[in-house]
């Protein structure tokens, strides 16, 4: 259903968090490093959340499940 | 053909998960999650038109379709359980993975009690 743009998505991101978060933690900034790797978990988590209620979706109909 | 579609995912999807593993654990989860979903969704035509091949023969051959439709959600349910635990342990949690498995197998026992005592009907019928 998705192209492969969304794992590079993802992918992308993690590695922007993973760079800010190492020169956050550089410049001495703890938590804001701490904070910018706490939304990027929570784009990936609402990105997920999404898929996975599609993929209940789609089970619910293949299966004929109530 | 679906088998290059689903291998070549899997190797980019597996590629990736190494270097996001390496540099933040917590994303990858979500990431090795979005790989397996999709996974699946690259094999649900394939799944479905199964399931409708088997509903057809199901229902010539005079089958109750309760008992197909029992068969589907067994099906349904171990295949959830299994993607839930083996999500958790990937994350690492051994123990909510065996539960979550463990559920699914009770649930599994649940939706199968119609059959069994259908079994036992007959069983008694033909005793007496």
């Amino acid at each position: 259903m998705l192209s492969v743009d969304l794992i590079f998505k993802i992918a992308g991101l993690a590695i922007i968090v993973s760079v800010l978060h190492s020169v956050l933690k550089q410049a001495g900034k703890e938590e804001y490093a701490w904070l910018v790797t706490l939304t990027g978990i929570v784009i990936v988590l609402t990105l997920v959340t999404g898929l996975v209620a599609d993929f209940f979706d789609s089970v619910r109909s293949t299966f004929q499940l109530p | 053909m679906d088998i290059f579609q689903v291998v070549g995912l899997g190797i980019v999807a597996s590629v990736v998960l190494l270097l996001v593993r390496k540099e933040r654990p917590e994303l990858s989860l979500g990431l090795s999650l979005v790989v397996g979903l999709m996974l699946f969704f690259v094999i649900l035509p394939r799944l479905s038109s199964v399931i409708a091949v088997f509903g057809n023969l199901a229902t010539e051959s005079g089958i109750e379709p309760l008992y197909f439709g029992i068969i589907l959600k067994v099906l349904a349910i171990s295949y959830v359980a299994d993607l839930g635990a083996s999500i958790c342990r990937d994350a690492g949690e051994e123990m909510v993975a065996t539960r979550v498995e463990m559920a699914g197998k009770i649930l599994i026992l649940v939706s199968a009690l119609p059959i069994v005592q259908e079994v036992l009907n007959v069983i008694r019928t033909l005793m007496s």
